[in-house]
């Protein structure tokens, strides 16, 4: 069952727009200091308990239809951290009001796992190839939690930041190993990473003698991704400015232009412009692009 | 005569140019057990060929490369472009 979000955060409160085209560049944003130090701790007590000699315990195996929402049931603690002010902020932001979380799952990864995940997209990836009706910047989100110390040797999921600009089927991507730029989400006990649904990640080798958690929860939206965050200066100079100084990044064999361009034409359409496209019609004007 | 097994490299590289930077890489190798770990995601942070150049210079094999990528801002972006296929053949014990 999916489990809908039905209130409606402050403005003030949501992402700027400095986040939000970091967003729009990265593909994901992440924030060390939403979750208190308390709460990490009491999830992290409720992920050790969920697994067993054989692994995960059958109440938290997830399943798409018999067990969506298995640790998310269990852990009263994961439930209050994605019901912070400031989480439910970030969704909202990203999301609008009203989103619907499809179902989540709690990832556990043994001590000295010598092998890692593939890369991959989840659930069909980059819109072009997606369903027709499905409008061409609507966007899921993919949340990944970490609830206790995650250094870089414990192997956090591994990300391609600008790769969700990339149109691909989830499991075509497995061929690749290694990629410049290739992040993991290493971080401190809290973490959280809002993650765009056509991002390529993978789960990471686990060198040291712990359990690695990681919390994930999809999310859904039921409005337009436009106007939904905090877009005050959205057009000024400094922002401009900023995509333009980006307009290489995560560049990898030679599509930065391309991306580019439609980069601005999906800034314009998040921040509710008037006219979506580049009013040049090249994106190479100065114009985000 | 030792029996002899295929080593695959596959390098993408900034651009078309076999002497660009090496952007990607994996490599899979036929020599290894069924038991043994082949190279995983995220294994390494540094490019085992500064090129594709490079690489044949220390003996691998240039056997395919892909076509010259369609692309248009129209048309987005979709795999990494500029892949090529390299082995090598190594001799393992018998």
């Amino acid at each position: 069952m999916a489990i809908a979000e039905t209130e409606v955060v402050p403005q003030t409160e949501l992402l700027d727009v400095e986040q939000m085209a970091r967003f729009v560049i990265d593909g994901f944003i992440e924030f060390d200091d939403l979750v208190p130090d308390e709460l990490s701790e009491a999830v992290h007590a409720d992920e050790l308990a969920s697994v067993g000699e054989d692994g995960p315990i059958p109440e938290v195996r997830w399943h798409i239809t018999d067990n969506p929402h298995g640790f998310y049931e269990r852990s009263a603690a994961v439930r209050a951290v994605h019901n912070l002010p400031r989480v439910k902020a970030v969704l909202q932001s990203l999301l609008g009001p009203g989103h619907v979380a499809s179902h989540s799952a709690l990832h556990c990864t043994g001590p000295r796992q010598e092998t890692a995940q593939q890369w991959h997209v989840d659930a069909g990836g980059r819109r072009q190839v997606r369903l027709p009706g499905v409008h061409p910047w609507s966007f899921d989100i993919l949340t990944a939690y970490f609830a206790h110390d995650t250094p870089h040797e414990m192997g956090p999921t591994l990300v391609l930041p600008g790769s969700h600009m990339r149109s691909v089927l989830g499991p075509d991507v497995a061929r690749y190993k290694n990629i410049a730029g290739q992040k993991r989400l290493s971080g401190k006990a809290g973490r959280i990473v809002f993650m765009h649904e056509a991002l390529w990640h993978c789960a990471q080798t686990n060198e040291i003698d712990q359990w690695r958690f990681m919390f994930k929860i999809r999310y859904n939206p039921r409005v337009p991704q436009r106007g939904i965050f905090n877009a005050d200066g959205w057009d000024s100079e400094e922002i401009r400015r900023f995509f333009r100084m980006n307009k290489g990044a995560h560049n990898l064999t030679g599509e930065a232009s391309a991306v580019a361009q439609e980069r601005a034409d999906w800034w314009r359409y998040l921040c509710g412009a008037d006219e979506l496209a580049d009013p040049s019609g090249t994106g190479a004007h100065g114009d985000y692009a | 005569m030792s029996p002899v097994r295929q080593q695959i490299l596959i390098l993408h590289l900034q651009s078309g140019d076999l002497g660009s930077p090496t952007v990607a890489w994996a490599l899979y190798d036929g020599a290894l057990p069924a038991d043994a770990v082949q190279m995983q995601t995220g294994s390494e942070y540094e490019v085992p060929y500064e090129s594709v150049l490079a690489a044949m210079r220390d003996g691998w094999r240039v056997f395919q490369a892909s076509p010259q990528p369609e692309r248009s801002a129209a048309t987005g972006t979709g795999q990494l472009a500029n892949e090529f296929w390299l082995e090598r053949n190594v001799e393992v014990e018998g």
